[in-house]
């Protein structure tokens, strides 16, 4: 599904190179539930947002559904990862003036989904999540375990086939994490969701069925 | 997609109130201002734009040259010229003649009286040429024949009540019968004729015996005006050359006799209000200098209200970083956030002009009451002003919306997601250059506002040479007739014998007018040849000089001998007949040439300002004619602390001897005053737009730093605990705005100088433009800056620094 071919990343300070990501050759294959560790400033998030496109690449080659990513306009690129990718963030991200049902709904609105699609499509969600209740509280009004439902379901509400996640329990009680995490042990087994995770956490790297461990921007063998 | 839009600004507006709330505030306040302004300047524009065929009524009018040098710019001509050059000139249709000058007394019917103004003599073709609406009565005959009369709706109604007036009689100074011929819809306010009563041409060649067609009304009869209609197509310039040809062929041998020449010129009907300043106006017009200026302010004060939108939304929008992050995250491409954010502009302008419109039907009668800044409703109607109006705002909240909406849609969404680059996007710069642009506006207006008003204050201060306090000024009876004499004698004699009556007199003009009577003047009378200068006249009793307090510089009063045929001339005078010394003049022969009479002159006063110090000082001959024909109106100097019991007694006198006659009255330092009126009122609205602007500007200023304080609230808290005093803190604040105070006034200043200069130009007496109506301004600024800055700072820094330290 994805493939990393020498991909570097670096940022010029006084003349010296620094590497944020060191010739990274990476595969990930649909319906794969992958866990990136390291410790802090290894290069976890800028290798996952450069996976999700947010973020560019110096040199390399980036492959997605066998598209290549690092010949792409920015127009192309958007118009991919919006099909096929939907975020999880460690801070959840809500928009603070927008209810549960309309931070569910905002992917839906750069897509070209009717009015009537988008309202059916988030209530199936809300309803697969067991928040139909909530639909109207603005995110200051729910817990942080509840926030990152919400997140999740965004997420996923616009179908995509890799969902990925910023150490999305890192704000989380242990008890509100481990709901997570079987929530995506679930979207991965039952609806076929590839799943690549950033986490500090052992215990939740567990969960998934590949471990990939990052020092100075390169895979720490 | 849109709703979602529209509930997301919705509740970013009530959730930042305090920022909304500026913004809006400035907003409204530019906007209201400045459609206020527009429709002033629609109503200017719209000057008898109603006329049908506008395009070819041109107003015919004339110069007259005294040795080739231009002695009299007037509005009217003389009476003949109409008919002659229809006459010559294929090119003319129709013309239209109008006289008020011989229309003066009263008309009244059994149960209505009035005074006649607004009226004129008006000839045959007056509603073919002009559009105006007649309700009843035929446009080509209503004003054909010998005594006829047209009335306004209104003025029908209150001679005759709900009754036809059509047939019934009106008398003119109780003797002459008039017959109502029409009615016409009153007419609207926006024309430069403002006419209630109209009488047929006619009647005016009847009671002057044709005086107005002879060879000497050509040359001096000067009291006409003059309306052509025109073929379209024609070629003006030709035309007005033409003219030069008729008057040599008519009257050219008289002309050369003197020495003098007439030029007539004409003029669309349309530029008359604004383009039109010569003697003899119909009405005191526009000015298109205030028309501009206005229009400059108003598009100023609307900079100003977006300069601080562009601002306030460029710091706020730190606010929805991470909204602007997860839109973008979610797919959302850069132009549908420009185009979302656009639509917030757009919101929040319509938000303003809704509440500005509101407000300025709620402040309107106070507005127009203090300015004098009237605006009627047709000036509403004005589509076209509308559409400008509408347009310019569209535009404005367009181009506002387009820098922070560039702004915003090219963060990086990692950045923003990851809390970066909070304190420098948004270029500080270019929001220092707006800022800077605020000050410099503000110091512009604050130092423009205080020349003005000085210059009015100054005017009043100045010594006018003559004395116009307490005096109360009456117009003699309308009806003159073979008892009038000794009526006028008694009413004197009765009002010297009150108590409290210092001093009467009686004469054609008073102070605060402008002259309208003048004649040449030759200085040497043996020689014929000598040129004749132009005077200004003004006829008087022999009490004139000592109740206006004017100075006798040389000879006496007007006591002995011929006194009908003694002068008294001013300062000015004498140096326009080039006498060396006051005393030289006295004794002096000078022919008065429109007469062709010998006048001797017996004394020279001081010169003094008839009108305002605006105006020069006049040369004027001071003529001893008590005759009712020419002079008009009593001056009655009053020494008392009762003035309304004065005002009883001298009512009480009036009737006595003049029975029914309309007793008006006013007090002459009032009227003089009034000469100030549009430079009290330029000044006020000076003042108006110059708080509305520094206002705006000052709660941008006020917000926006508050803004930045709480971006730098930690920062402030750790400079605290490190030992910095309020002071210091105030510096790192103060410190950049006022060094955009600084290079704002640098600007401003130099600017303001010129433009200042300028604009007193105008003035006969200008005032000394001292340094401090240039520096008072900036320490303004400084100080409201320094408070804004350091209440805001106060307000910080008392708090607890570990409250701030630890939310973070």
């Amino acid at each position: 599904m994805i493939e990393l071919k020498n991909i570097y990343k670096y940022v010029t300070v006084g003349g010296n190179k620094t590497f944020l990501l060191k010739d990274l050759n990476l595969t990930f294959n649909e319906g794969e539930f992958v866990s990136i560790m390291g410790p802090s400033g290894s290069g976890k998030s800028t290798l996952l947002n450069v996976i999700g496109m947010l973020d560019g690449f110096d040199e390399g080659e980036y492959f997605f559904l066998h598209e290549s990513v690092h010949k792409m306009k920015e127009k192309q690129r958007s118009q991919l990862y919006k099909q096929y990718i939907g975020f999880v963030f460690q801070a959840y991200h809500l928009i603070d003036e927008l209810t549960v049902y309309e931070n569910i709904e905002t992917p839906l609105l750069y897509q070209d989904y009717s009015a009537g699609e988008r309202k059916a499509m988030v209530s199936d969600m809300l309803d697969r999540f067991n928040i139909v209740g909530k639909k109207d509280l603005f995110p200051e009004q729910l817990s942080g375990g509840q926030q990152q439902l919400v997140g999740i379901a965004r997420a996923l509400i616009a179908k995509p086939k890799l969902l990925l996640a910023d150490e999305p329990t890192g704000n989380l009680n242990s008890k509100q994490g481990q709901e997570i995490m079987e929530l995506f042990k679930k979207l991965n087994q039952e609806d076929g969701v590839t799943i690549i995770q950033v986490t500090h956490s052992e215990k939740n790297a567990e969960y998934g069925s590949r471990i990939i461990n990052l020092l100075d921007g390169r895979i720490d063998k | 997609m849109i709703k979602n839009h529209f509930i997301l600004f919705l509740r970013n507006l009530f959730k930042y109130k305090l920022f909304s709330a500026i913004n809006i505030f400035g907003l409204s306040a530019g906007i209201g201002a400045s459609l206020l302004l527009f429709l002033y300047i629609g109503n200017e524009l719209s000057y008898d734009d109603f006329l049908e065929n506008k395009e070819n009524i041109y107003r015919l009018r004339c110069d007259n040259l005294n040795n080739g040098v231009y002695a009299e710019r007037m509005a009217v001509t003389n009476g003949p010229i109409a008919r002659a050059s229809k006459a010559a000139f294929p090119q003319i249709e129709e013309y239209v003649q109008m006289n008020n000058a011989y229309l003066e007394g009263v008309v009244s019917t059994g149960n209505y009286k009035f005074r006649l103004k607004n009226s004129f003599y008006a000839s045959e073709a007056f509603f073919k040429v002009f559009s105006y609406k007649l309700l009843k009565g035929d446009r080509n005959t209503a004003l054909k024949e010998i005594q006829s009369i047209v009335l306004s709706e209104s003025m029908a109604k209150k001679f005759f009540g709900n009754e036809d007036p059509m047939g019934k009689i009106i008398k003119y100074n109780d003797r002459f019968p008039l017959k109502v011929t029409g009615v016409f819809e009153d007419v609207p306010p926006n024309t430069h004729m403002k006419f209630e009563i109209l009488v047929s041409y006619a009647t005016l060649l009847r009671n002057f015996n044709n005086y107005v067609e002879t060879e000497q009304a050509w040359i001096s009869d000067e009291t006409h005006y003059t309306y052509l209609k025109l073929k379209p197509g024609t070629d003006i310039p030709k035309l007005e050359a033409a003219f030069a040809g008729l008057v040599q062929k008519k009257i050219g041998h008289l002309l050369k006799a003197k020495n003098q020449d007439k030029v007539f010129s004409l003029m669309p009907i349309k530029d008359i209000h604004l383009n039109s300043d010569f003697d003899s106006e119909i009405e005191e017009n526009g000015n298109k200098q205030t028309v501009i200026f206005f229009a400059i302010i108003a598009v100023i004060i609307l900079v100003i209200g977006w300069v601080n939108y562009i601002n306030l939304s460029i710091a706020t929008s730190f606010n929805r970083y991470k909204e602007i992050g997860m839109r973008l995250v979610h797919g959302a491409t850069k132009k549908q956030l420009k185009y979302q954010f656009m639509i917030e502009a757009i919101m929040i302008n319509l938000i303003a002009i809704v509440i500005s419109i509101i407000t300025i039907k709620l402040i309107y009668p106070l507005f127009s009451s203090y300015t004098g800044m009237e605006i009627n409703s047709t000036a509403l109607k004005n589509t076209k002003i509308w559409f400008v109006f509408l347009g310019i705002i569209l535009l404005g909240s367009f181009f506002s919306s387009i820098y922070p909406s560039y702004i915003l849609s090219s963060l990086n969404p990692v950045q923003v997601l990851k809390g970066k680059n909070q304190k420098t996007i948004g270029g500080f710069s270019f929001r220092k250059i707006l800022i800077g642009t605020q000050f410099a506006i503000s110091v512009s207006l604050v130092i423009g506002t205080i020349i003005v008003l000085k210059q009015v204050s100054f005017m009043k201060m100045e010594d006018p040479g003559i004395t116009i306090e307490e005096t109360v000024i009456v117009q003699r009876p309308d009806v003159i007739d073979s008892t009038w004499s000794a009526k006028h004698e008694s009413f004197k004699n009765e009002l010297k014998s009150l108590a409290f009556v210092e001093q009467v007199c009686f004469s054609r003009q008073t102070p605060g007018e402008l002259i309208n009577y003048t004649q040449g003047f030759i200085k040497d009378i043996n020689d014929i040849k000598n040129p004749s200068f132009l005077m200004y006249n003004n006829f008087v009793d022999h009490d004139f000089l000592k109740l206006y307090n004017l100075k006798l510089i040389a000879g006496n009063d007007f006591m002995n001998g011929n006194k009908d045929l003694n002068v008294i001339i001013s300062r000015r005078a004498l140096k326009t007949l080039s006498y060396k010394t006051p005393e030289e003049a006295i004794g002096k022969i000078i022919l008065n040439e429109g007469w062709n009479v010998k006048h001797k002159i017996v004394g020279v006063i001081e010169d003094f300002r008839q009108q305002s110090p605006k105006e020069e000082y006049l040369p004027m001959v001071f003529m001893h004619c008590p005759n009712p024909r020419v002079a008009a109106k009593y001056s009655i100097k009053i020494k008392t602390n009762d003035m309304k019991s004065a005002l009883t007694g001298i009512e009480a006198k009036w009737k006595s001897i003049f029975h029914d006659e309309v007793f008006e009255y006013f007090f002459l330092n009032e009227k003089y005053d009034n000469q100030y009126k549009s430079d009290i009122q330029f000044g006020r609205i000076f003042l108006l737009f110059s708080i509305i602007a520094i206002s705006i500007a000052c709660v941008g200023l006020f917000a926006l730093t508050l803004f930045t304080i709480l971006l730098r609230k930690k920062e402030i808290s750790i400079r605290k605990v490190i030992g910095a005093s309020v002071n210091d803190i105030f510096m790192i604040f103060a410190k950049d705005y006022m060094i955009l105070v600084l290079i704002a006034s640098v600007i401003a200043i130099p600017f303001m100088y010129f433009v200042m200069n300028k604009w007193l130009q105008d003035y006969a007496v200008k005032i000394p433009l001292s340094i401090w109506f240039f520096l008072f301004p900036v320490f303004l600024l400084v100080l409201i800056v320094g408070i804004s800055i350091s209440s805001l700072v106060l307000k910080t820094t008392s708090a607890n620094p570990s409250k701030n330290l630890r939310t973070e």
